[in-house]
């Protein structure tokens, strides 16, 4: 099966927007660069919005073959215009439906048609914005082709902290996105997976109609090449098997721990004592043999008082 | 203690790793011994260090860093740590909005903050603390700790403020570029608690994090001999090695001057 | 490295804590062992005990109080009255009571006669001495809680049966806040950020600490003035709807306000002599994060459960008790550990003339011919699979 994530490389079907969905145990910064860093391969310019890495830290994700193509948008050092009071625009706050699209013109070299848009992070936006302003300023990025003329092609990359959100606010940019990838929550260096980032689970909206889902296992090396592989539970049951197999403390004893069938069935069958009264009779006793009845005569001394009264039987 | 607290979290060298934003938050217990080490190994690594403390006094400080060997009253009078005294803030709050106030006098940092609504103006403080201290004569890297964060949301500030307000401390250490010094902050995460502002500043802050320290209390209740359990979680790129194990676990016990590691299971009451 | 530690111990003989120094002069105080603090009883020695020796100079206490705040105010009581037999001078601040009222109502020291007579041989350290008690003597002795031995100076006994006399109470400056007498002059600026009742009660200790000479300030400590004592502040339901005063104060959240208040008091006493008690109904506040955001801003924090109305107060397992004491938050000053106590199942005992808390344990079990407690105890479990057998009461020997 090939990998559907890697379909996107190719950009073929125009512009689109995909929202990687990570949380605070798996973070998607990895695999949203690794796959901006392969589409950027063929297209002309490569526009980072980084909040959250500052610059150097955000150069560092990416790949020796795009950064001539790099255009770094920084919104990390000075978001809220704390520093310079006099300046009017705070970068998070400012209208966002223009903002992203003038910030993007003013770099823009000419005659560029091709260009990869990667949002890291939509989350940092949104505390100061409505879900509609956030969704129609991506929505506005998705479509310059419009509004530009030279470009044609927008592939728009964005990365949502999905456990800082209401669920509505995901819902409505999951509304947006043509590819929705949503990393597991379960913390990758826990994984079972040998060699592998993690595991993402992808659901493409194709333009005919049809959806396709996947679950795929990633993992990115050095020089930020990525590799994919569909993930299917068999594998994770070998992966796991083969990693950590759990010691069986009944091996190598020397008395017999483990039960065959037959020997569980007997051993079931084996009446316990102190078994209550009433069953006991049923299976041992078969009525009236060996039963001792005794009857006091006048030679007995017969004690009235019971001496185990106290005993509550 | 110091040794073997940052060769758990991995600072085995003579020189400790910089340009880093360490996140503590505990959860059922208490935390602060991780900020008492990291406070102990600044100065020890002569590092300029700024403190915010906002819920315990100055002495305090001083007194456990004595009990781990490091003497912070002299690192102050040294100007080597610069402290910004967080525990007058509410008092100097009161004196502020009193009636007796005359109407020019300069306000606290802090009633500032109130008054804006944003902690801009203790960032601006902290701010001109580090480029004095980074334009001295000898460079060294200039580190930030802050304990804790969560006392500024019971002060009356909501999570995003306070997640805007790290996120400039964390810019203006990073422009000091060769010396930038590291920023520590303490927030307690309330995992059982149905406040969603407090869960959302640890989560926000978790996702900036270059290492998650996370402090338990035991699930299974109190014990005399392990007092908790520590998880160590490197984030970003450099850590990003696939297989390796990112993630790490171990049991702790608070003695008087020290506290003892151990993997899980391996405390001297069960062995 | 090396020289680190060399300049380290240098210092550490000119650098003196304010605790160690002040040790020996203040009377009804005593040193903490381990981490240098000034201690103060709390005027129950078992009490004292839990929180690790006595309260310590300069922290702030948190008593959440039970349903009805009975016998957390008893607790407040033994404080004050326990600032009576150290010398130490009192404040108390109440919305719902009057605290003169309150005054009149502390427990009257076991030993409150000699202290009397004493002082017209004005010497009243010598009459601290022996507490005969007449049956059962032996007991007296015996520490509350394990292992505390309280000393003659530190933590008295009170008899809550009586109340302090007059003469008593003159002994120490007390000085009070009534919160609707407080309030009746109105202001007319209402603070901006803090609740006009907190930001009214604030100031007035502020002035107190600072008018009576318990502010630690460099200069004041250079005199040495001999007779310097610790000002006990003791605030009663602090946090009930009486204190809250919605109205005037718009805009700030009732609770922010406390947490502001309970901040600036720990700021305040940090530098002071001082030492202070505050109950509160934690149980009116809805969330529970809300209290434990309280009890962060206090050094200790203890709950008070009473059984009094409540379905534990017919448990036969907790017959010999009147209630329960959940401890939330111990001090942790100046050191890295606190001082944990063997055990988190405490309840306490108000008898008529002592409030003890003590370990919890099973009472002593008294079976009589006719009932049998531990039908009791057996029929409910018998409801599980394994034990069904005890329901056909026919045992097979």
């Amino acid at each position: 099966m090939p990998s559907v994530f890697l379909q996107n490389v190719k950009g073929q079907e125009g512009s689109s927007f995909l929202l990687f969905e990570d949380s605070r145990t798996h973070s998607g910064r990895l695999l949203l660069y690794a796959l901006a860093n392969q589409i950027s391969e063929r297209f002309d310019q490569f526009h980072v919005f980084t909040t959250e890495l500052s610059p150097d830290e955000t150069s560092s994700y990416i790949g020796s073959e795009v950064s001539s193509k790099l255009i770094l948008h920084d919104i990390w050092t000075d978001p809220l215009g704390w520093n310079n009071p006099a300046e009017e625009t705070d970068p998070l706050k400012l209208n966002p439906g223009s903002d992203f699209i003038s910030r993007l013109c003013c770099r823009l070299a000419p005659s560029v048609s091709k260009i990869v848009v990667v949002i890291d992070t939509i989350s940092s936006f949104l505390p100061y914005h409505t879900d509609s302003q956030m969704c129609s300023a991506i929505l506005s990025l998705v479509t310059a082709s419009e509004r530009i003329s030279d470009i044609q092609n927008v592939q728009v990359l964005g990365l949502l902290h999905s456990d800082l959100h209401s669920e509505k606010t995901v819902k409505a940019l999951r509304y947006l996105a043509t590819t929705q990838i949503k990393l597991s929550v379960e913390d990758p260096s826990l994984s079972t997976i040998r060699d592998a980032h993690g595991v993402f689970e992808i659901l493409q909206n194709k333009k005919n109609g049809k959806v396709k889902r996947q679950k795929e296992v990633y993992r990115v090396d050095g020089n930020h090449h990525l590799e994919l592989s569909v993930y299917d539970q068999q594998q994770k049951q070998e992966n796991s098997h083969g990693n950590d197999a759990q010691p069986d403390p009944t091996a190598n004893l020397t008395f017999n721990l483990t039960l065959k069938e037959s020997e569980r069935i007997a051993k079931e069958k084996v009446v316990l004592p102190y078994i209550s009264n009433k069953d006991k009779s049923e299976l041992v006793t078969p009525p009236g043999s060996g039963q001792i009845f005794y009857e006091p005569d006048d030679a007995d001394d017969f004690d009235e008082e019971d001496p185990d009264d106290d005993l509550d039987i | 203690m110091i040794k073997d607290f940052n060769a758990l979290i991995g600072w085995v060298t003579e020189t400790i790793p910089c340009n880093q934003f360490i996140l503590v938050t505990d959860c059922q217990t208490d935390g602060s011994f991780a900020i008492h080490n990291f406070l102990s190994t600044f100065v020890r690594s002569h590092h300029k260090v700024i403190f915010l403390s906002l819920g315990q006094s100055f002495g305090h400080y001083n007194s456990v860093a004595q009990k781990l060997g490091t003497n912070l009253s002299s690192a102050k009078s040294s100007g080597q740590l610069t402290h910004i005294d967080g525990l007058q803030f509410s008092l100097q709050l009161c004196r502020d909005s009193s009636e007796d106030k005359t109407p020019g006098e300069k306000l606290s940092v802090f009633t500032e903050c109130l008054r804006c609504g944003s902690l801009r103006p203790l960032y601006l403080t902290i701010m001109d603390l580090i480029k004095s201290q980074s334009t001295s004569s000898t460079p060294s890297p200039v580190s930030v700790v802050i304990d804790d964060l969560s006392l500024l949301m019971s002060l009356g500030f909501k999570a995003q403020a306070i997640t805007e307000f790290i996120h400039y401390c964390r810019t203006a250490l990073w422009k000091l570029s060769q010396n930038a010094g590291n920023l520590v902050t303490l927030v307690h995460d309330d995992a059982d608690g149905l406040d969603d502002d407090a869960s959302h500043l640890v989560i926000a802050l978790s996702h900036q994090t270059d290492m998650l320290i996370k402090v338990e209390g035991l699930t299974s209740g109190f014990s005399k001999d392990v007092h908790g359990q520590v998880t160590i979680v490197h984030r970003g790129l450099h850590q990003s090695t696939p297989g390796r194990r990112k993630a790490t676990s171990v049991h702790y016990k608070i003695l008087d001057k020290t506290v003892s590691f151990f993997p899980m299971g391996t405390s001297s009451a069960v062995l | 490295m090396a020289a680190t530690m060399s300049t380290a111990s240098g210092v550490k003989t000119s650098f003196q804590r304010k605790g160690k120094a002040k040790s020996v002069q203040i009377q009804g105080t005593r040193p903490s062992l381990h981490n240098n603090l000034l201690l103060v009883s709390t005027g129950v020695p078992s009490f004292d005990f839990i929180l690790g020796g006595g309260l310590a100079v300069g922290s702030v206490l948190l008593i959440e109080e039970d349903t009805y705040g009975h016998y957390a105010q008893i607790l407040l009581r033994y404080f004050l009255a326990e600032g009576i037999m150290s010398g130490h001078n009192l404040f108390l601040a109440s919305a719902s009571q009057n605290p003169q009222k309150i005054l009149k109502m502390l427990p009257f020291p076991v030993e409150g006669d000699k202290l009397l007579a004493g002082d017209a041989k004005n010497d009243p350290t010598t009459s601290a001495g022996v507490e005969p008690m007449k049956i059962a003597w032996r007991y007296e002795s015996l520490p509350k809680v394990e292992g505390n031995t309280p000393s003659h100076k530190f933590g008295h006994s009170y008899d809550l049966s009586r109340t302090v006399t007059p003469e008593l109470l003159s002994r120490v400056i007390t000085d009070t806040f009534y919160l609707p007498e407080e309030m009746k002059e109105e202001s007319k600026s209402s603070p901006l950020y803090l609740c006009p009742t907190h930001q009214k009660l604030l100031r007035r200790i502020e002035s107190q600490i600072r008018d009576g000479g318990y502010h630690l300030t460099d200069s004041v400590q250079s005199k040495q003035t001999p007779e310097r004592t610790i000002l006990r502040i003791a605030l009663h339901s602090l946090g009930s709807p009486l204190w809250w005063d919605e109205n005037s104060s718009e805009g700030i959240d009732t609770l922010t306000s406390l947490c502001r208040f309970l901040h600036a008091l720990r700021g305040l006493l940090r530098n002071s002599l001082a030492v202070a008690v505050v109950t509160m109904p934690t149980h009116l506040l809805e969330v529970f994060t809300d209290v434990r955001r309280l009890e962060r801003l206090c050094d200790a924090a203890v709950q008070i459960e009473s059984f009094a109305g409540s379905e534990k107060e017919t448990n036969p397992m907790y017959e010999e008790y009147h209630g329960l004491v959940h401890v939330k938050q111990l001090p942790r000053l100046n050191s890295l550990t606190l001082s944990t106590p063997d055990t988190a199942d405490l309840g306490f005992k108000l008898k008529r003339k002592k409030f003890t808390i003590e370990k919890l344990h099973l009472p002593p079990e008294f079976s009589d011919s006719t009932s049998r407690p531990q039908e009791d105890v057996v029929l409910p479990s018998s409801s599980t699979g394994c034990s069904s057998i005890f329901q056909k009461r026919g045992l097979d020997f």
